[in-house]
């Protein structure tokens, strides 16, 4: 359905998307996967037309897509980052005025706009200016404003930044019943268990390169996974983290704020050397979990370093 | 394109009281500046007679009845500290061979004492001109009728001559046929000015551009909102997007001059001089200059609330350099001049205000209106190069 192929694009000297390329197909959901600053939102945007690529081709249903944008644009259903709606008017006239922009009009309009609020949960509140709104809510009304005309394609970026975890159920499980419709989905996150939730093909993005694709399985398989140890530590030093990094079954190493993520090699593992590096170098250890891996353990295998970095 | 002016209509709301501040600012300030035009202050001057003829007399009797300033006959020496110490804004001096010059017919040059140009001086030179020019028409007149009559061979009657003279004087008591350019002394200029359609048309124009410049900024609040790039990837084209912001715009910023012209008429009492259609024209073709102008702004800075730092500073100064706040009749700068040729301010203001004290001249009109539209297209070409600009 879309095929990206080899596309660049920089910011002067900055590569922000730097020959990336990868197929999205029809009814799958295809999470684009990184930390900020790894080009997702610069990939999208060349996607749904926004920014033109510096060199590559992106194909929609076989049609270059800088040739003929309105081809992907009729079609596309965009949820941009930021919250891109009127906070001045209603709920409902930010949904009309969407669902005109692709075309909806009378009876149409209004059923699409009754069944597109049931499904975001704001119908109650669809008469209120959005400027009254909880941030949960303008998150849910920015993606409904995306759904109106039935898109055969939709792009969410990071559609749950600064939300509450019940607004972000409601919007992951939003996006599920999406897809059930028929909808192809591009979802890019930064939050790893989001992916892992709902996307049947990843691709990891770091520095405007995709550094692994594939489905979940398949990019755990392609690390020869192992466990990964996770340590809350109050008062992590750096002499901490040399002192771990030293003992023998200890493969990578990453830390953020509190918490020290651990890959090890082998299974010879003595998990008192750990804890004596920890209590040497005066830090307190608070919990220490021991889990399975998963698509953040993945990113840190590949690049060194933990997905929130 | 009906869906994205309904939405900037309802956006419109959000602007109401912009533009109600920006009309009732219009509004009180023309009528604080007239009323204090034409209030109880009367500026002073000196007279200085040299010819001491019944043509100096006369005017000196006219300039007295002026209902703007007060004269005073003096001699030179008193003229000079009387004006040194600002005990009067400056002094006129009527030459010796006036009164031959106004027998003649000849042109009339007349000095004047001033320590700086100012409006008040400005006033001095309008309302000397204007009795000068009555005061030579009414000789005029008298003598030709005389000369005709004798000529049919009616006999004159010592003392007619004065009497049709007299008539002149009565018929031009509240007009004023004639006026001034400023520091040019010449009779013959036919430059009037009236405070009260210059600081109409003036603060019309000046508080319009803000109006106009905020509402065409409403590009950088949906740059702000994200709402212009969920825009920009929606089948609609991007001219409609963009056409719908100026029509907007322009119908906002038509509708306050429509406004400012009814003021002017029923509460003003001004007489525009021509039909009402082309003194909309010319404030179409304004409105429509500011509009592009207000969309380069936009294109050029980075948020709305730069705007808001940067417009006040470019509307006050071109509107200065316009000559909205005074005529530019009193400017002798060249520079300054010169630059007054690159506001749209100026051409509206010369087209209104020389229309309305003489009539509707087509050659000036269309000028002006061309030269706006001009301005206006070349704006509007680079402001949408630079506001559609896309991230």
């Amino acid at each position: 359905m879309l095929e990206i192929m080899n596309l660049k694009k920089y910011f002067n000297k900055t590569k922000a998307v730097d020959d990336i390329s990868f197929k999205v197909e029809k009814g799958e959901i295809l999470g684009l996967l990184g930390p900020n600053g790894a080009g997702k939102s610069t990939t999208i945007s060349i996607i749904s037309t926004l920014l033109k690529a510096d060199a590559g081709k992106i194909l929609y249903k076989g049609v270059d897509i800088e040739k003929e944008p309105k081809k992907i644009q009729n079609e596309l259903g965009f949820v941009p980052q930021e919250i891109a709606l009127y906070p001045s008017l209603s709920g409902y006239d930010n949904l009309k005025f969407w669902g005109r922009i692709y075309g909806l009009k009378g009876d149409k309009l209004k059923e699409k706009i009754k069944e597109v609020s049931q499904i975001i949960g704001i119908d109650k509140r669809l008469n209120d200016k959005v400027e009254e709104y909880s941030g949960g809510m303008k998150r849910r009304l920015n993606i409904g404003s995306a759904l109106l005309h039935d898109p055969e394609i939709i792009i969410l970026d990071e559609p749950t930044v600064g939300i509450d975890p019940q607004s972000r159920k409601h919007i992951l499980d939003s996006v599920k019943e999406i897809n059930k419709k028929g909808s192809t989905v591009i979802y890019t996150s930064h939050y790893m268990e989001e992916v892992e939730y709902l996307c049947d093909k990843i691709c990891i993005m770091d520095e405007g390169n995709i550094i692994a694709k594939g489905t979940k399985e398949e990019l755990i398989e392609s690390i020869s996974a192992e466990e990964k140890i996770i340590l809350q530590v109050e008062n992590i030093t750096g002499k901490m983290i040399e002192n771990i990094k030293k003992i023998p079954y200890v493969d990578k190493i990453a830390y953020i704020e509190n918490e020290i993520t651990i890959k090890k090699k082998g299974n010879n593992v003595d998990y008192s050397e750990i804890l004596e590096a920890v209590s040497k170098n005066q830090g307190h250890l608070t919990s220490m979990d021991i889990k399975k891996p998963d698509l953040e353990f993945v990113f840190l295998a590949l690049t060194g370093r933990a997905l929130r970095d | 394109m009906l869906n994205l002016l309904n939405l900037r209509f309802k956006l419109l709301k959000d602007d109401k009281w912009m533009i109600i501040i920006m009309i009732a600012m219009t509004l009180v300030l023309t009528f604080v500046f007239t009323s204090s035009m034409s209030g109880d202050y009367k500026p002073s001057a000196v007279v200085i007679d040299y010819d001491h003829s019944n043509s100096s007399q006369q005017l000196l009797t006219e300039l007295n009845k002026s209902i703007s300033m007060n004269f005073r006959l003096v001699d030179i020496e008193e003229g000079k500290e009387l004006i040194e110490k600002g005990n009067v804004i400056g002094g006129l001096i009527i030459p010796k061979g006036f009164n031959n010059e106004i027998i003649k017919n000849k042109n009339i040059n007349l000095d004047l004492i001033k320590t700086k140009d100012s409006l008040e001086i400005f006033q001095l030179q309008n309302t000397v001109r204007s009795e000068v020019f009555k005061l030579k028409s009414n000789y005029n007149t008298a003598v030709a009728t005389v000369n005709i009559l004798e000529k049919e061979g009616v006999k004159v009657e010592k003392g007619l001559m004065d009497e049709i003279y007299d008539k002149g004087v009565e018929h031009w008591e509240y007009r004023n046929p004639i006026t001034l350019e400023s520091s040019i002394f010449e009779v013959e200029s036919d430059w009037a000015y009236n405070p009260r359609i210059h600081y109409l048309v003036g603060f019309t124009l000046f508080f319009a551009t803000f109006t106009i410049v905020f509402i065409a900024g409403d590009i950088l609040k949906e740059k702000q909102q994200h709402t212009w790039y969920r825009k920009l990837v929606s089948p609609v084209a991007k001219w409609k997007i963009m056409t719908s912001l100026l029509i907007t715009t322009f119908i906002v910023g038509f509708a306050q001059m429509l406004f400012m012209v009814l003021a002017g008429r029923y509460i003003f009492q001004i007489n525009w001089g021509m039909n009402v259609v082309f003194v909309l024209g010319i404030y179409a073709a304004f409105v429509f200059t500011f509009t592009s102008i207000g969309l380069t702004i936009s294109g050029v800075v980075k948020n709305y609330e730069q705007l808001g730092s940067i417009v006040p500073i470019i509307l006050v100064a071109s509107a200065m350099l316009g000559g909205t706040m005074w005529p530019l009749e009193i400017i002798n700068s060249k520079i300054l001049l010169t630059l007054s040729n690159l506001m749209p301010h100026k051409w509206a203001m010369e087209v209104l205000t020389h229309t309305a004290a003489y009539g509707f001249n087509p050659g000036i009109y269309l000028r002006s209106f061309l030269i706006l539209i001009g301005m206006g297209i070349i704006y509007l070409t680079i402001g949408i190069k630079l506001a559609a600009d896309k991230r």
